[in-house]
């Protein structure tokens, strides 16, 4: 029952402000992740794109669940979309409890205009393109720290 | 998270899944807050889960009660401030608010909130949910009606198709008339799902069919089907009446299974036109069934499959809506795809868009008996102006390659008429009014003997 879960969404930022606020709020919302996610054996991903945060989470279902719904009711953001919901067998964010990808200006999904069009697999598709710009975005930042 | 001071709150009974109150401790308890801080203080929503009977039935009972839990969890934690909270049916819940309470900033909360997506068992659900608003300004004169009248309101919001509804006494008189025919109906087709089985082994639901005629060599074209249901109390029901209804309480798609499937299974009993033709069958769907498209879809394969109709044989009706998915094309075009041919119904009257019209895989378009009803009429404006409409119509349908059929055809001057229109597909009285299973061989004998008009 407990099978490994791969989740990504992107969700609206409710409280914008100056980069120096929304910095201050990732930092919260990371904190709080890299805090709560590995007692749950959660693992992702999360990057800030132009007023968007877009997100993937990654564990056993039943934690997933819980997980989501804690992120769902939180004022801070609103108006969620979720990409895909998918069994996965093998993490791509193993190492990170919550993996920090960066602050964008501008956003880099069409997420308006797929949710206007309802279309199902370009959800899935916006969903794997934000998985793979996700990890490679890490990996930059984790080539920088390093150096 | 409730502030229960009220020493009879403890022992009043909860719901199992959500522990919430039932409508019977709701009642109680909110009669009991009513005596503590009087009534004018008092407010209430009332709240469905929209088609909740469809997400049920599509993934079933068991997530059913993990989507019903998971909600009542959402409500404890986004109104911590309510007094009380209640289930008070399957899908129906109740928040009981006292003193100072922004009613209006709730509603904006449990619109927001209770339609965020839920994410379990590896399903992404988006819940629609309508509330009912009850508070001081509504007149109620009890706690017990402060909630009656929100859930009027709440049954009003769905007539009208709104998200909110706030209580005015006018409902009440509107809601009175309709509530015994609904009564009935959630009796016999919800309450269990073997009610709505009995209801159609018991024949309370019929088929009756209006034949289509090609005029221009008296075969019968088509005939549709029209569901009719007879109450073994009330009579015939319009389905005008109880089709709103069966779309409401989400019941449409189990009743459009069978209409699919049972007017197939009349259609092959059908013999042949003097020119060697099968006259087709036409089948209404209603926009609700495509919220579940898949299932429409699958219905009508196995229909198609169990009766061994030929597929060019089945029609589908669809009506003009403004609301239909876009996934509309999608399931249109799946149906198309295994020979049915697309109908639009009530063409001219709905919101349909010439672009629209192309972008869907239409076959005919019938239009509306508004426009054909005044056709040849005493009043010469009136008959000037339908005329000028249906040629217009007409018009339309020629340049998109889309075949006309005119329906609510009743004089036989109407018919010339249409004719030298130019369209030969008609409906109406003028041949006949809708006839049972029965008839229907004896009538394609003898439409196919009378001379062309």
């Amino acid at each position: 029952m407990n099978q490994l879960y791969s989740m990504a969404y992107i969700s609206k930022n409710k409280i914008p402000g100056t980069r120096e606020d929304v910095k201050n709020q990732i930092a919260s919302i990371l904190e709080s992740a890299q805090r709560n996610n590995p007692s749950l054996n959660v693992t992702g991903a999360l990057l800030y794109s132009g007023g968007f945060f877009c997100q993937v989470i990654e564990g056993p279902e039943d934690n997933l669940e819980e997980l989501f719904e804690t992120i769902q009711m939180d004022d801070r953001h609103g108006d969620v979309t979720v990409l895909h919901f998918h069994e996965i067998s093998e993490r791509g964010f193993s190492d990170w409890s919550m993996a920090f990808a960066g602050i964008e200006e501008t956003m880099r999904f069409d997420i308006e205009g797929i949710k206007k069009s309802k279309d199902d697999l370009a959800l899935l598709e916006t969903g794997k393109n934000l998985v793979a710009v996700l990890e490679e975005l890490v990996t930059q930042q984790q080539s920088i720290d390093s150096q | 998270m409730m502030d229960i001071k009220l020493e009879e709150a403890a022992q009043l009974t909860t719901d199992a899944l959500t522990g919430f109150f039932t409508r019977d401790s709701a009642l109680r308890f909110f009669a009991e807050l009513e005596s503590n801080v009087g009534l004018t203080s008092l407010s209430v929503l009332a709240v469905e889960i929209s088609r909740f009977g469809n997400v049920n039935s599509s993934l079933g009972s068991e997530l059913g009660d993990k989507i019903i839990n998971t909600t009542a969890k959402r409500f404890k934690k986004i109104f911590p401030h309510a007094k009380g909270i209640a289930r008070m049916h399957g899908d129906q819940f109740c928040l009981m608010f006292a003193g100072n309470t922004d009613i209006e900033e709730e509603v904006v909360r449990i619109l927001d909130f209770a339609q965020r997506p839920l994410a379990l068992r590896g399903e992404v659900i988006v819940l629609s949910v309508r509330v009912g608003v009850a508070d001081i300004r509504c007149g109620a004169e009890s706690a017990s009606q402060l909630i009656h009248s929100a859930e009027v309101a709440l049954h009003r919001s769905k007539s009208d198709r709104a998200k909110v509804s706030y209580f005015d006494a006018a409902m009440i008189e509107d809601a009175r008339a309709q509530h015994q025919i609904e009564n009935d109906l959630r009796v016999s087709l919800l309450t269990n799902a073997s009610e709505l089985h009995r209801a159609i082994t018991n024949r309370e639901f019929h088929l009756i069919y209006q034949p289509i005629i090609d005029t221009s060599d008296n075969s019968v074209h088509a005939f549709e089907a029209l569901l009719r249901w007879h109450h073994p109390t009330r009579g015939l029901i319009s389905p005008a009446v109880f089709i709103p209804i069966a779309e409401q309480i989400s019941v449409m798609d189990v009743l459009g299974d069978w209409v699919m499937r049972k007017a197939c299974t009349d259609a092959v009993t059908w013999s042949a036109n003097a020119n060697g033709t099968y006259p087709s069958v036409s089948i209404n769907v209603s926009p609700t069934q495509f919220i579940e498209g898949n299932r429409l879809v699958k219905t009508v394969a196995k229909a198609i499959e169990e009766s061994g109709i030929t597929p060019e044989r089945l029609k589908i009706e669809i009506t003009e809506t403004s609301n239909i998915e876009r996934s509309l094309k999608n399931y249109l075009d799946q149906i198309k795809a295994m020979g049915c041919k697309i109908s639009l119904d009530d063409f001219g009257t709905g919101y349909s868009s010439l672009a629209r019209l192309t972008e869907l895989p239409i076959d005919y378009v019938k239009v509306d008996q508004s426009f054909s009803k005044d056709l040849c009429s005493q009043d010469l404006k009136r008959a000037v102006k339908a005329e000028r409409l249906v040629r217009a119509i007409l018009a339309v349908g020629d340049s998109l390659d889309i075949t006309s059929i005119v329906e609510g055809v009743e004089t036989k001057a109407q018919l010339e008429l249409i004719q030298a229109m130019g369209s030969k597909l008609i409906q109406g009285w003028v041949f006949s009014k809708p006839m049972p299973v029965e008839q229907i061989n004896d009538y394609i004998e003898a439409i196919s003997q009378e001379s062309v008009i």
